[in-house]
């Protein structure tokens, strides 16, 4: 009998994890099957293009051709004629001209090209020029984006957790530290405080994070409101119950005796966890240099491997061209030598633009903060005389 | 023939830089490469080449996009009270609640496409001789912040541009992009 059920046991755990997982896969999934459909039908449709000489290209050609015949034997009489007229008329020569489609429009440069497209970077090195490939361009930019932006903000909740927990794991060994080198009974005493203080803090903007939560959730959209009300009520009682009482084990093992509970239980938890997405990035707390300086050492570690293979780019080139890429400005002025490479960078690319991310919104805060500050502080100056002496 | 063969072959690796800029980067030049830097349209047309302008870049965006967002985030705010009040105004009437919502939502994204799509491509067409379906898509990939950088403003060879034109511009893609960010978070 206790065999049977340590297996079940171990089956729920397994289905539990995989249950956690299954959202935050399904995300990723989406987006590179979406990134692989976008590939097959660009590749499609602006491969395929027909080139033909066009009245502008072939009057170029005619004036290339009328310069060069023109030059005489005389070598420094002819460099400065040559290079304005070269100059005038390679200024009115367009891209498009020089490139046969079928090179650039294979499956892994469309697979490119949609990157670019939808993280939002848009390099511009390969454009669509037909007009279908116009319109297919806006619609599927319509959706990917979005879809990115799910992505990142789901992964950016993971990503925040690992970052707080170890930074505040951090700070903990700081004033334990702290405490245990100046051991006295003053100091314990701030021990304490700073731990309440730090306590106090979280409990506070927990209880503001609801409802930012709620303003800020991407792709829960179309819900019924009435559904959400009880929600918000639901989340608000939750909160309540996790501060008063840390010990709900209890209940959770009566209901676990009984299956179709646990089912309905673990469907309604996955669904939570769709509305949690968000949560964490909206709790974290780290101070911004540390996000500055973490960002550093990421775009340093891929900066110093890229050139590796990219013999033109240093280091300091490739530091540029990483970070461009990563807060998605996208020059498009560095060009690939093997974008194929680029393309296993992917997970990294994610990554990476997830902390650009958060570091972005941590320095919104601060920002709003500093702001806030500044306003008072005017707020102050401007009126002494609101100060009101009780008799 | 052979000769331009041979031109050919030696222009087309040159031809992805055949943009020879003029090395004058003027005040509203570098305004406007500024301005890409921090919204992150980053066209490309215009970029820094020496290795303390990189840098330089780096720190710049590093500081301006979040005070961009800022900024964006309080022009959204601003725009959205309009659609609170109409809100307000039609549930005075009597209207559902529901209703309501949707209602304004869709007045949101109809007079948004009109008014940040579809106008400025008129007036792109009248600028800068675009075909119309051109304007939309250059319009799109400007509020999206992708920018490609195959269409940008102001650099048509042979065209006088009157002088607000660049700041209008700006002005234009600042409340579309505004735009866009309340889009996505209601």
């Amino acid at each position: 009998m206790a065999s049977t059920s340590q297996r079940l046991r171990g089956k729920r755990a397994c289905k539990k994890i995989f249950w956690a997982v299954f959202p935050h896969a399904c995300f990723i999934l989406s987006l590179v099957i979406y990134a692989f459909l976008g590939a097959l039908m660009f590749s499609h449709i602006e491969g395929n293009r027909k080139v033909n000489l066009s009245e502008e290209y072939r009057d170029f050609l005619q004036q290339l051709w009328n310069i060069s015949r023109n030059l005489s034997d005389n070598m420094t009489e002819n460099e400065e004629t040559f290079k304005e007229e070269i100059h005038t008329l390679l200024n009115r020569a367009e891209r498009d001209w020089f490139v046969n489609p079928k090179d650039i429009w294979t499956f892994f440069g469309s697979l490119f090209f949609c990157c670019t497209v939808f993280t939002t970077v848009g390099y511009g090195n390969t454009y669509p020029v037909t007009r279908t490939g116009k319109y297919l361009c806006m619609l599927y930019a319509l959706f990917g984006i979005p879809l990115m932006f799910l992505v990142l903000t789901d992964m950016g909740d993971i990503l925040a957790t690992v970052l707080s927990k170890s930074y505040n794991q951090f700070r903990k060994l700081q004033s334990k530290i702290l405490a245990s080198k100046l051991c006295s009974g003053f100091t314990c005493k701030k021990g304490d405080e700073l731990k309440s203080r730090a306590q106090s803090t979280i409990a506070i903007s927990e209880r503001l994070n609801i409802m930012e939560v709620l303003k800020n959730q991407p792709g829960v959209k179309g819900k019924p409101i009435k559904y959400r009300n009880a929600e918000i009520f639901e989340m608000l009682i939750a909160r309540e119950n996790e501060h008063t009482r840390p010990a709900r084990n209890k209940s959770i093992e009566r209901w676990s005796s009984c299956p179709e509970l646990t089912r309905g239980k673990t469907m309604s938890q996955v669904i939570e966890n769709f509305d949690k997405i968000g949560k964490q990035l909206e709790k974290l707390d780290v101070p911004i240099v540390l996000m500055v300086l973490v960002i550093f050492v990421y775009i340093s570690c891929a900066a110093a491997i890229l050139p590796k293979w990219e013999t033109r780019m240093d280091f300091q080139e490739a530091f540029y061209f990483c970070f461009i890429t990563l807060t998605t400005i996208g020059f498009g002025d560095t060009q690939l030598e093997h974008p194929k490479f680029f393309l296993f960078f992917s997970l990294y690319i994610i990554i990476g633009m997830e902390i650009v991310f958060i570091a972005f919104k941590l320095g919104q805060d601060r920002l709003i903060g500093l702001y806030k500050k500044v306003i008072s502080f005017c707020g102050e100056n401007k009126m002494p005389s609101k100060k009101v002496y009780p008799k | 023939q052979n000769l331009t063969e041979a031109i050919q072959n030696g222009v087309y690796p040159v031809g992805n830089e055949s943009q020879i800029e003029d090395s004058n980067w003027d005040f509203s030049d570098s305004f406007f490469f500024a301005g890409t830097v921090v919204s992150t349209i980053g066209y490309g047309t215009l970029r820094p080449k020496t290795a303390g302008g990189q840098i330089f870049c780096v720190f710049f965006a590093l500081f301006g996009i979040p005070l961009n967002i800022v900024f964006l985030h309080r022009v959204g705010k601003m725009l959205s009270l309009l659609c609170k009040k109409l809100g307000k105004f039609l549930y005075e009437k009597g209207m559902r609640k529901k209703r309501i919502k949707s209602l304004t939502l869709l007045f949101f994204l109809v007079m948004g496409i009109l008014v940040f799509l579809c106008l400025p491509s008129l007036f792109f067409q009248m600028t800068e001789g675009w075909s119309y379906s051109e304007g939309i898509y250059f319009a799109f990939i400007t509020l999206s912040t992708i920018g490609f950088g195959d269409y940008v403003i102001g650099k048509q060879p042979g065209r006088n541009y009157f002088s607000y034109y660049r700041m209008l511009v700006a002005i234009w893609i600042l409340f579309g992009l505004a735009w866009i960010a309340l889009l996505f978070n209601l």
